[in-house]
């Protein structure tokens, strides 16, 4: 025990040297929600120099009510460069004109993919963890991650409950995905790939009353403006649909992108799969 | 006209007019039908009526009766709504390219809900979707009668279009940007392209009352309609009050179009391809062409909403991808005879 202590110090010493010889990134800009969320996490606030516009929204960003003390860019190429960024941190599925015009610039940009489960996340961390000299604070908050996940007993049944992820205007997340990981973790079953739907797409009302899941996770995202989506919510056949299983709103802030939090959307999905079991006795229906 | 050979001629045609509406209207049937057995869960056709009238509230009886029932009500309406109106333009306009989508009615229609929508006036006062697509269309069909009326060629008809559907389309996205709504980008589709998936009950309450009292009003018009197409001269001196008709036939095409754009977005080239694939059936007579093109409307819609569902394995087609499809060639044909027959 002593002696794995030790080794956790020297470890942790030299990262720290390491550390010490990497000069950090000081002028920071995000232009992609879930570099905003990781960074919001891992660097020190003084070092932020912008982050994307999105990084406030309450529904999509958790950590929204801290971003309000940053500045927000929308992600063109020219308010960018007026902050003198020494880092910029960029999705690969937007921004791709700023991102170009910054790379000919020779303004360092670190680009994220996707994530596609809790692996890539993990590894997103460590990476910008390690490109603003934070890797001490990378290590320490997938610890953390692994011991909340860890402490989470998902539920164990004979069986595992079928989830229909049914966002609004009908969308649904498909495989390989994060969202599908965490279901996995969280002991359910994504309906998406079970019904021919890849990496997601529309799920018809038809499809999803025949496909009959165990429970249903919908997302209430901006529920005050009016749009089709909302109308939808309103079809007596989702109506009817809702009340013959249980059904969460899940949160979107909780499972979009990555950070410590991805803890409490697997807790929130466990919870469902719980109430799934629940209904059923724990027998498969 | 006069003596026996009139007479006769009058009879064959009426003998013939009742086969067309038998054959037509047998034909709604069938597509209705066949749309009630048509989709993504996997129930066998003839079982599929069953459910209709089950009363059990089970899963196969809910998607029947609160999913495709609505649909292929309101593909009927829609249908013969656009087939009807079409008809009726064309005959105002003597103008045979004249369709609510092509001069920009169905765009306005489109622009009006989409305002009373995502405002939140709809969410406020239900009523509010079809009267803003009512009066968006009523707005166009002034605007194309002021521009293009009048026995105008073809190309200035067109021309307005062009311009009326540009400016509805450019405001339709102004106003979607301007809306307090992330999905706004998304949805636009849907009024642009138009779209019966996911429909409810809730939008044939809305729309059918002003769409049966666009149909009423332009029912009327068949003779009026058959007098001007001889020349307003004409049409006057066998009593036809000018005035009346168009003041009819924009009321009704601007409620029956409005009303249903601002339900299913806006669907194109039905109204294009009907009256002319009927007319030469009809013996160019509008009295005959208003009804036979309503029933050929509802059947057209009923079957490219029913392709939809069978074509596509990802996302569904939008209906308005399908028509237009089937409906821009079948323009493209048209502008080449129109101008054959012209020149």
């Amino acid at each position: 025990m002593r002696f794995a202590t030790v080794i956790l110090a020297l470890v942790l010493l030299l990262l720290l040297l390491a550390e010490s010889a990497v000069a950090k990134s000081e002028r920071i800009v995000s232009l992609n929600l879930c570099a905003d969320q990781i960074l919001l996490e891992l660097a020190e606030p003084e070092h932020i120099a912008a982050l994307s516009f999105v990084a406030r929204d309450p529904y999509l960003s958790y950590h929204a009510a801290e971003a309000e003390r940053f500045p927000v860019v929308r992600g063109s190429a020219d308010e960018v460069l007026l902050l003198h960024p020494d880092l910029v941190l960029a999705g690969t599925m937007s921004t791709r004109a700023t991102v170009n015009l910054l790379r000919r610039l020779d303004v360092p940009v670190l680009e994220l993919p996707v994530a596609q489960s809790l692996a890539d996340v993990r590894e997103q961390i460590r990476e910008v963890g390690a490109a603003i000299g934070e890797a001490v604070r990378a290590e320490a908050l997938l610890a953390a991650l692994d011991a909340r996940l860890a402490a989470l007993a998902p539920p164990v049944g004979a069986w595992r409950p079928v989830a229909a992820v049914y966002q609004t205007n009908g969308h649904t997340i498909g495989a390989p995905s994060l969202i599908d990981d965490l279901l996995g973790q969280a002991g359910l079953i994504n309906l998406a790939p079970r019904v021919g739907l890849g990496v997601g797409g529309y799920l018809s009302l038809e499809r999803l009353l025949a496909a009959d899941p165990d429970v249903l996770l919908m997302e209430r995202y901006w529920p005050g403006a009016a749009s089709l989506g909302q109308t939808l919510l309103r079809h007596p056949a989702l109506q009817h649909a809702i009340a013959q299983r249980p059904t969460l709103f899940v949160p979107s802030r909780l499972w979009i992108c990555g950070g410590e939090f991805l803890a409490e959307a697997v807790a929130f999905l466990a919870d469902a799969a719980r109430a799934a079991l629940d209904v059923n006795d724990g027998e498969a229906p | 006209m006069s003596g026996p050979a009139a007479s006769a001629s009058g009879r064959l045609a009426g003998r013939s007019d009742g086969w067309l509406f038998a054959g037509l209207s047998l034909l709604v049937l069938v597509l209705f039908l066949l749309s009630l057995g048509v989709g993504r869960a996997p129930i066998p056709l003839i079982e599929s009526y069953g459910h209709l009238f089950a009363d059990n509230g089970s899963v196969l009886a809910l998607i029947l009766q609160e999913i495709r029932l609505p649909r292929a009500i309101l593909a009927t309406m829609i249908g013969a709504t656009l087939g009807l109106a079409g008809a009726a333009l064309q005959g105002l306009l003597r103008n045979p390219l004249a369709e609510p989508s092509l001069i920009g009615v169905s765009g306005s229609a489109a622009l009006g809900a989409v305002v009373m929508f995502y405002f939140g006036f709809a969410a406020a006062f239900p009523l509010a979707l079809p009267l803003g697509g009512m009066a968006g269309a009523l707005v166009s069909v002034v605007l194309i009668h002021l521009l293009a009326g009048r026995g105008s060629s073809g190309l200035s008809l067109i021309l307005a279009g062009i311009a009326i559907n540009s400016l509805a389309a450019a405001l339709t996205s102004l106003a979607l940007s301007l809306a307090p709504n992330p999905y706004a980008a998304m949805e636009i589709l849907f009024w642009l392209l138009g779209s019966l998936a996911d429909r409810s009950f809730e939008h044939v309450q809305l729309a059918a009352p002003f769409m049966v009292v666009g149909w009423i009003l332009l029912a009327g018009l068949g003779r009026p309609l058959e007098a001007l197409s001889l020349g307003e001269e004409t049409a006057r001196t066998l009593g036809v009050d000018l005035k009346r008709l168009r003041l009819r036939l924009v009321l009704g095409v601007a409620l029956a179009v409005g009303a249903a754009v601002s339900v299913a977005g806006s669907i194109g080239f039905i109204g294009l391809v009907v009256p002319h694939i009927l007319r030469p059936l009809v013996g160019h007579r509008p009295g005959v062409l208003l009804p036979a093109s309503a029933l050929g409307g509802a059947s057209l819609t009923l079957a490219a909403d029913i392709a939809v569902r069978l074509v596509s394995t990802g996302p569904e087609l939008r209906l308005g991808v399908f028509t237009a499809l089937v409906g821009a060639p079948f323009f493209l044909w048209l502008v080449v005879k129109v101008r054959r027959e012209v020149l």
